[in-house]
């Protein structure tokens, strides 16, 4: 069998990748369910979500002490017994808040999903906020807070996020040791306006039988419905340009963050344009920031861009960690880099390449249960129809040399970013 | 239960395929039998920047990536103190291309010294940036050369030091590859939507045709049984105080093994798990602690560590976790107690079989410890540990001259 080994094999393209829709119900009570029955294991994920998060809180760190303080004791168990439940019945209790919205999710296997999702409605609906489990918390998070500080990265995010959005506007976000010595009382406010189980989505995906549809109702759908108003947060994409060192004696590396915040939300036409060009530039392993500053200069063990939409701001931003010595030379090389992509339309094969690798990816990530949950959520809280993600891939043809260009000379300009290095210049 | 097929080439090549209908996308995972624990003392860090190197082109192709992105596809790798594991994931429909790639690299690196060069100054970034400037990055170095005195899972994958991947050279390089990268030295198992038929024959097309190297036998000196309590305490610039505990424990394949899993899962596994209620949360001793096991092939570490919170001192945090450690040993666990950790581990387990690349990585890995039917056999293993042999085993591992204690320690602080 003699074949040259220096041809490639022919390569099928992906021409689509269909995503299964949900299937909508509502709970007795109007409770919005969407379900992705997608697997023959046992197992399910649900997730509570609410549309509030760290910006809608009224004091810093409200959100996410409130969402961590539930499973600390409910008025009919204490926190030692929700955890012995919850650990005994092999589930998995997690909360994740971000600046929009708050998610409870709960992993269990099937035979265990009446117990789980008692206790999961349970510490959503009636918690205590114990005194002696939140001081506890308070001053873990603060040590958690401190050790990771340390670190040059999350220095350096912190700072960007000082800089990203005025100090009126409710994603800013500066957090100080202080801040974790939160009030219990606002805990219980936050809770009371924020997380009222009948203002919840929920999203149910694994095997969902018509048992466990009915367990939820039977659980969640009784939940009394109360009305609480929900601030609208107002869209910012002013942009702020300045260059921030902070100085650390002794650091090998420096961590470098250099980002934007831009003018259009993920429902406009540039959005995917744009990702096209992100992806070109530091979103894949061979993106044109990796080509240079890891497999040809050897500064860094990993250097990316990204691009990430919030409900009411969508942000840019490139992020490494450099040989300290190599600083300067690095910001000199993403300056490059960026102005290639104004001054160079990219050539079809590697526009093409880049396509492919983006199609790929989105295959993956729409791979399974749980990841076709989490495409259609995104897509529900930002407001998009399910043609956003149906239509993607063609989207994505449809990007030119052109409009990459043209997106770079509109938006990658050293003169609009904020830059923060922490290390050494 | 995962259901398998096996057939092994003529050169030796295990190939094992695992038929999945559910995905679009196939796992291709590419096990090496090599990892941190062959190397020479005087040179370490080999294996991990030899993973590297990998990526840096092949006989016949001079970039790994970019054909895999082509055909929308993704990889990466990693390498441990025992293996070398490469995986790619891409459309079920392009599977013929992981086949075409691995089998070059599998065949002959390119060996280019620009590779060589760039890869060692990434590798040292690497170094430093999960090592060296991250607060309690550098534990392992040396937490490691204290619990082990001659075997080598007393030197880190990473290296023992930076001078170590510095003085790396193309000779040395050519012949780890002789000796670790032939197929008799590999496993390779193919998940996703594939006919046993179609993954044979691109077997045999594509790695069918490269010679059998010399087999590797491994020889490594056993660590000695520890003979007596071991402490090291550091200074550095961290905001708390920390400690680590290590002790010796069985080999992956011991007997033992499951029930001293179970043993790390009852002390820390689960918010109500014993240190996490007593240390953490009621006596407020560690802001944060954890029980765990290496899970090493060879003979390894069973580790107890914690951040001490503010205010406590260091003695006592440390006699606070041998109370704890006391009572597991003295007092049968009960039935509840048991239970509950064994639903805990076979949920797990069971959400671990929702991805065709996990099942890839995890068959490769049995069949490395001998069977890759061993997949099916796990959860049954951890159900028949009693609470006898949990005290059997913890009275066993967790005797103090059987410890090597760090003291990680604040310069910042009293």
């Amino acid at each position: 069998m003699n074949f040259d080994r220096a041809v490639s094999p022919k390569v099928e393209p992906i021409n689509r990748v269909d995503i299964p829709l949900p299937e909508k119900f509502e709970l007795t009570n109007g409770i919005p369910v969407f379900s992705f029955d997608l697997t023959e294991l046992d197992l399910i994920r649900i997730e509570i979500v609410f549309k509030s998060g760290s910006a809608h809180e009224h004091s810093t760190l409200g959100a996410d002490f409130t969402a961590k303080m539930l499973r600390e004791g409910t008025v009919a168990k204490s926190g030692k017994e929700i955890a012995d439940y919850i650990d005994y019945h092999g589930s998995f209790i997690e909360q994740t808040i971000s600046k929009d919205i708050t998610t409870f999710t709960l992993f269990t296997l099937t035979k265990f999903v009446h117990q789980t999702i008692e206790v999961l409605a349970e510490i959503i609906d009636s918690p205590i906020f114990p005194e002696n489990e939140l001081e506890t918390l308070k001053k873990n998070e603060l040590q958690k807070f401190q050790v990771n500080m340390q670190k040059n990265s999350v220095a350096c995010k912190h700072e960007f996020g000082k800089l990203l959005y005025p100090k009126s506007h409710p994603y800013f976000s500066n957090v100080l040791a202080n801040d974790f010595d939160v009030n219990r009382e606002q805990l219980i406010q936050h809770h009371k306006q924020f997380l009222n189980l009948s203002d919840a989505t929920i999203f149910v995906a694994g095997k969902v039988t018509k048992d466990v549809l009915k367990t939820i109702d039977s659980v969640i759908g009784k939940v009394e419905n109360r009305n609480s108003n929900k601030s609208k947060i107002k869209r910012i994409d002013e942009v702020v340009a300045t260059k921030v060192l902070l100085p650390k004696n002794g650091a090998v590396q420096s961590a470098i963050r250099i980002g934007r915040l831009l003018p259009f939300k993920k429902s406009s036409n540039d959005f995917i344009p744009f990702q096209v060009l992100n992806t070109l530039l530091g979103g894949y392993f061979s993106s044109r920031l990796m080509a240079n500053i890891r497999e040809d200069k050897g500064f860094t063990y990993g250097i990316g861009s990204g691009l990430l939409a919030n409900l009411s701001s969508t942000i840019f931003l490139i992020a490494t960690e450099v040989n300290v010595n190599s600083t300067n030379e690095t910001l000199k090389e993403i300056s490059f880099e960026m102005d290639r992509l104004k001054t160079e339309k990219v050539s079809n094969s590697e526009l093409s390449r880049v396509k492919k690798f983006m199609t790929g990816s989105f295959l993956r990530s729409s791979d399974g249960p749980f990841n076709v949950s989490d495409k259609y959520k995104s897509s529900y809280f930002h407001g998009l129809d399910n043609e956003f993600n149906s239509l993607y891939l063609s989207k994505i043809q449809d990007v030119s040399s052109e409009n990459v260009r043209d997106l770079a000379i509109k938006y990658l300009n050293d003169k609009d970013m904020i830059e923060v290095v922490v290390g050494n210049r | 239960m995962i259901r398998f097929e096996k057939f092994t080439l003529d050169n030796g090549l295990r190939i094992l395929v695992h038929k999945d209908q559910s995905t679009p996308i196939v796992a291709f995972n590419l096990l090496y039998d090599v990892g941190a624990r062959d190397e020479m003392e005087n040179q370490t860090g080999f294996a991990h920047l030899f993973e590297h190197l990998m990526f840096g082109g092949s006989i016949n192709i001079n970039d790994f990536d970019i054909p895999l992105q082509e055909a929308g596809g993704e990889n990466n790798a990693f390498t441990s103190n025992d293996l070398t594991n490469y995986y790619a994931t891409l459309p079920v429909q392009n599977l013929e291309t992981a086949f075409w790639l691995d089998s070059d690299r599998m065949l002959s690196l390119a060996f280019s010294e620009k590779s060589l060069s760039v890869q060692k100054n990434v590798v040292i970034e690497e170094f430093k940036q999960r090592y060296l400037n991250q607060p309690y990055g550098d534990v392992w170095l040396l937490l490691r050369p204290l619990a082990y005195t001659i075997h080598p899972y007393k030197w880190a994958t990473i290296g023992k030091e930076i001078a170590h991947i510095e003085g790396a050279e193309m000779p040395a390089v050519r012949a780890f590859f002789e000796k670790h990268y032939g197929p008799q030295n590999a496993i390779l198992c193919v998940s996703g939507n594939v006919e046993l038929d179609e993954v044979s024959q691109l077997a045999l097309k594509y790695f069918g045709p490269l010679p059998a190297r010399e087999k590797y036998v491994r020889s490594i000196p056993s660590e000695p049984k520890q003979d007596g309590y071991r402490e090291l305490t550091v200074k550095r610039n961290v905001p708390a105080h920390a400690i680590y505990k290590a002790f010796h424990m069985c080999e992956r394949t011991h007997p033992d093994y499951h029930a001293a899993d179970l043993l790390s899962d009852l002390l820390s596994n689960g918010h109500s798990s014993r240190l996490q209620r007593t240390l953490v949360k009621e006596q407020g001793v560690f802001s944060e602690i954890s029980a765990f096991i290496m899970g090493s092939h060879d003979a390894g570490l069973f580790v107890v560590t914690g951040k001490i919170a503010d205010g406590i001192a260091v003695e006592i945090a440390n006699n606070c976790i041998d109370i704890e450690l006391e009572k597991i040993k003295n007092e049968l666990v009960d039935d509840h107690e048991l239970q509950k950790v064994k639903n805990r581990l076979e949920s797990t387990q069971m959400f671990n079989e929702m991805t065709a690349l996990n099942k890839a990585m995890n068959l490769c890995y049995y069949e490395l410890l001998g069977d890759a039917a061993l997949i099916n056999c796990e959860v049954e293993k951890y159900n028949a540990v009693n609470s006898e042999q949990i005290q059997r085993v913890a009275k066993e591992i967790l005797q103090k001259k059987n410890c090597s204690t760090l003291f990680y320690l604040s310069k910042n602080k009293v």
